[in-house]
């Protein structure tokens, strides 16, 4: 505490003054005499203490109000700290000031208010206080999100540098951490002179790093008492929803909205894309999570476009970019080794037949001899008969530039062939048996759940001979295991079993099994059944358009449809055309070369692109952000460390709080009040 | 005389006594002896009254028997007088006077204590005077003779009060020769604690005497008389106490006003008339109270 009037202080004598006074009135106490002297002890015993007390806050009271009168006159001046201190007369700033402005870019910064993004009013606030700095001030700006993204920031007097930077406030960082940037600040202040000053750009939403209320400020290294932090009042609720997913279901879309701070609300999802356009309300009673369906045409081929939030407060987590691939035909190739395959009672005649009659799928038969890689590129599904060691070079090239290949062994090649075939696929067949082999489904994969298996006569469906397919490193899939892990750790599934009744064992009928880009699927019989046989057929049709329907459902190849921002969008392209061409919605041109046959890009901005390779292949792909709670969160601080600013009125506020305050008005408001106490307390008044 | 004058007797006649009564009490002035109703063995008759269970059957008259069919036992005029002591507390605080107050305390309480002698000697009541203190102790023995009043004037003349109020041991040997038809009048300022109070009262009760009670006081008493600080002296000790007298003027005179209830109900409770005046009072009317709250 200074004093611009100290001559006063030297009246700091007088404070013993009502001692004196009080000694020299006491020599003239009046001797009286009073018969019920017995009454006055009586009393006086009862009331010595509280008489003693009352004595003694007389004295203290008439001494503070000596002494606050002294003080008030000596003019002491403080750093107004206090908000209460704003009552009193201010004076101009003293002395250099040192201010560092932490810019906050994490997403929540989006949230608008009085119309404005707060990033944008942080920027006019910082703009406006760096206008209201002296010559002899400086200040520096260090921006964060979840980092600190220009660590090695300096002090500048020239304000002109850090001033317009609007850009370089909006919002980037999915995260929040305060704790680095006011360690930076404290470390960069440490070694300043005159006051210092850190100013959080900032919601104060500290989710995304750190439980809210978790930050220790005190424990901070560098940590300096007196330096002011202050923050701007965002009277913002922290209500926010925000889309979790965005998945395929039948004949529909089901958009997942998230609700993390669990608030009562109804919020609006509308929902776009090619040919679609529809809107929907989503009433909320406190539950995290919840989805609604949107029915979309199934003739469509392709389904993408953008699911949205309409008026939440936070906008940036509001939209969602999605691309499913369509219900449309997909084109299966049965390639195979010799023509006797394609006859009836062969598999490739009753796949072939089986095929033609859906209308899911169109299906074409060529020798694998006279087929080329970009041919069979050409379509979805190749299922692969009696395949030879030699032919199987062609058959990993398809399937490595990620697509789908459905192996068939031939019975009549020596074994020895056949067996070489499935291993250079990584696939082990342990031995040929002969018998009756019963095909059901492994329970717990998504195809076997429900009741309408059951209605089907799953006994007809049988085969004689059989590989036995290596089970030591093949799974059976149980209902936790998800297809993605499954795709993702690259082990073989078991999809289906056949059983012999009488030995009452189990072996795999068809291994499902990643491979390099695309996914390869080992049959354990050749499919040589009857067609003709009805009990048979419904549950056969079950059998393949689920393990098909399951096998696209996976990701593999351009199969990664729906990407995160950051993550990589490959394409595998074997054949002659050495780029492709990527769209954003803008019309913006990326154009990808190839590296040895692979292509590879990273997606600038959230959002739907379409790719197009030469003439035969096109799509689309969506981006978006981590579906991730973190900045979707918008929980606060449980203890303010900060003192608030009001946006709208930031310059002064700021200079106010960092200029010092004169209490003369307030020390001679004290010692009126000790006074009036004494008065009063000696019944005086 | 001092304490006593023509106009006390003047007083006495303006007493609302029966004119009998009051010819009475004028032969007694003149020597007469004064006879009073009881159930005494006296051979002048005074009343019949209806025969009552516990009343002695000697006294039936079989003469009203006979002829009323109903018993009655005949009642006489007994010729007993009462052994009156009377008390006056002769403590230095009874020497207290305010500005405003014409006598102190113990002279305005002798000259009502006088007064009330002369009624109980008309009376042909046996008086006697003990005045005391802590200090001083004046005794006037007992006599029903009327010239006892100018014994206890020229007694009460000579006191001059100091000491404590009332002490103990010497109220037990003044209170010792009385029997149970006395009547000990006492006149105090009650200048003791309560405690203090009961242990005297209890001492009279053993002795099943009767007591009637003239409470002396000073009107500068009933609270502080100025605000300042100050040094109050007790009067009977010498003992001081500094006080700021505004820190305990509110509480002294709650207390004191407790004080006085607490004696008005000790001594009322307990069947003894009690009267409180104080020395600024009118003598006439203090006296004419007290006579009326003590005797008639």
């Amino acid at each position: 505490m200074k004093f611009a009037n100290p001559f006063f202080l030297n009246f700091l004598w007088l404070l013993p003054l009502p001692l004196v006074i009080y000694f020299l009135f006491s020599r003239k106490a009046q001797l009286f005499r009073h018969p019920p002297f017995f009454i006055l002890e009586k009393v006086f015993a009862s009331r010595k203490r509280i008489v003693r007390l009352k004595k003694f806050l007389i004295f203290l009271f008439r001494i503070l109000s000596l002494l606050f009168l002294v003080m008030s006159f000596s003019s002491p001046v403080i750093k107004g700290r206090l908000p209460f201190f704003s009552l009193f007369e201010t004076t101009e700033h003293s002395g250099k000031l040192n201010v560092v402005f932490l810019v906050d870019r994490s997403y929540s910064m989006e949230r608008a208010l009085y119309g404005k993004a707060l990033s944008k009013i942080s920027s006019e606030m910082a703009d406006a206080i760096l206008s209201s700095l002296g010559e002899e001030d400086s200040a520096a700006m260090i921006f964060f999100g979840d980092k600190i993204e220009n660590p090695s920031a300096g002090f500048t007097s020239d304000f002109s540098l850090l001033k317009g930077k609007e850009k370089l406030f909006i919002p980037r960082y999915q995260g929040t951490n305060f704790k680095e940037p006011l360690a930076r600040a404290y470390k960069m202040l440490s070694g300043k002179k005159g006051r210092k000053v850190i100013f959080l750009m900032s919601d104060m939403a500290p989710a995304g790093f750190d439980p809210a209320g978790k930050l220790d400020v005190f424990s901070l290294p560098n940590y300096d008492s007196k330096v002011y932090i202050f923050a701007p009042d965002f009277e913002l609720s922290d209500e926010n929803y925000y889309i979790k997913e965005v998945r395929r279901s039948g004949k529909g879309l089901i958009v997942e909205v998230a609700n993390p701070s669990r608030y009562k609300g109804k919020i609006r999802i509308k929902i776009s894309g090619k040919n679609f356009y529809s809107e929907k309300d989503l009433i909320f009673d406190g539950e995290n999570a919840r989805s609604v369906n949107f029915p979309v045409s199934n003739e469509t081929s392709e389904i993408c476009g953008k699911a949205e939030i309409i008026s939440d407060s936070l906008a940036v987590d509001n939209d969602y970019y999605f691309s499913f691939a369509g219900a449309g035909r997909r084109k299966v190739l049965i390639a195979y080794s010799k023509p006797e395959y394609m006859r009836v009672g062969f598999g490739g005649y009753f796949l072939s037949r089986f095929f033609s009659e859906s209308d899911r799928y169109s299906c074409s038969a060529r020798n694998i001899e006279s087929l080329s890689v970009e041919e069979m590129n050409l379509h979805d599904i190749v299922f692969a008969l009696g395949v030879s060691e030699i032919q199987s070079a062609k058959i990993k090239r398809f399937v490595s530039s990620g697509n789908i290949l459905w192996l068939l062994p031939d019975f009549s090649a020596p074994r020895k062939e056949v067996k070489r075939v499935y291993e250079s696929f990584k696939v082990e067949i342990k031995d040929f048996l002969s018998g009756s082999f019963v095909l059901s489904p492994p329970s717990g994969l998504p195809f076997s759940k429900g009741s309408e298996i059951l209605d089907f006569e799953i006994d007809k469906v049988e085969t004689k001979n059989l590989a036995v397919l290596s089970d030591r490193s093949a799974t059976t899939a149980s209902a936790d295991r998800s297809a993605t892990t499954a795709s993702a750790d690259r082990s073989p599934v078991s999809l289906w079993t056949f059983t012999d009744k009488r030995r009452k064992t189990d072996y795999p009928a068809v291994i499902y099994k990643p491979y390099k880009n695309g996914i390869a699927v080992f049959s354990s019989c050749p499919m040589d059944i009857d067609v003709w046989n009805i009990g048979v057929k419904p549950f056969f049709s079950f059998f393949i358009t689920k393990t098909l329907d399951f096998l696209v459902s996976q990701r593999f190849g351009t199969g990664s449809r729906m990407l995160n921002l950051g993550e990589q969008f490959k394409f595998y392209r074997i054949t002659a055309g050495k780029r492709i061409d990527i769209f954003d919605e803008k019309g913006n041109k990326f154009l990808v070369s190839s590296e040895s046959g692979k292509f590879s890009f990273f997606p600038p901005t959230r959002g739907l692109y379409f790719w197009k390779a030469g003439n035969s292949k096109s799509g689309y792909f969506a981006v978006n952000r981590v579906a991730d709670p973190k900045e979707s969160r918008l929980s606060k601080f449980k203890r303010k460390f900060w003192q608030g600013i009001d946006p709208l009125n930031a310059a002064e506020e700021f200079k106010s709080k960092t200029s010092d305050v004169r209490l003369t008005s307030f020390f001679l408001l004290l010692a009126a009040v000790c006074f009036i106490f004494s008065a009063a307390l000696a019944d005086a008044l | 005389m001092r304490f006593i004058d023509e106009s006390v007797l003047t007083k006495l006649k303006l007493l609302k006594l029966k004119s009998s009564e009051f010819s009475r009490l004028a032969k007694a002035a003149q020597g007469a002896h004064l006879a009073t109703i009881s159930g005494g063995r006296s051979q002048e008759f005074s009343e019949y009254k209806h025969y009552a269970q516990g009343d002695s059957t000697r006294h039936i008259d079989w003469k009203v028997y006979a002829r009323n069919d109903r018993f009655f036992i005949k009642r006489f005029l007994q010729e007993r007088a009462e052994r009156c002591l009377f008390v006056l507390d002769s403590s230095a605080s009874m020497l207290y006077k305010s500005r405003t107050a014409t006598f102190s305390k113990w002279e305005f309480a002798a000259r009502v204590l006088m007064g009330r002698t002369a009624y109980s000697l008309m009376k042909r009541d046996m008086c006697s005077l003990f005045s005391f203190s802590t200090t001083s102790s004046a005794v006037v023995p007992f006599s029903s003779d009327f010239s006892q009043i100018f014994k206890f004037d020229a007694v009460l003349g000579k006191v001059l009060p100091s000491g404590e109020t009332l002490p103990l041991k010497q109220y037990a040997n003044a209170i010792n020769s009385l029997g149970s038809n006395s009547v000990l009048y006492l006149f105090s300022d009650l200048m003791v604690g309560s405690d203090y109070l009961e242990r005297i009262m209890e001492l009279t009760f053993v002795k099943k005497i009767r007591m009637k009670v003239f409470h002396i006081l000073d009107s500068q008493e009933f609270g502080i008389p100025f605000i300042g600080d100050a040094v109050a002296v007790d009067v009977e000790t010498g003992k001081k106490l500094r006080v700021f007298t505004m820190d305990i003027k509110k509480e002294y005179e709650s207390e004191f006003k407790k004080w006085l209830a607490f004696c008005e109900n000790f001594f009322l409770q307990k069947g003894m008339p009690y009267f409180r005046a104080t020395n600024e009072n009118s003598f006439d009317a203090v006296f004419d109270g007290y006579m009326r709250a003590t005797e008639l």
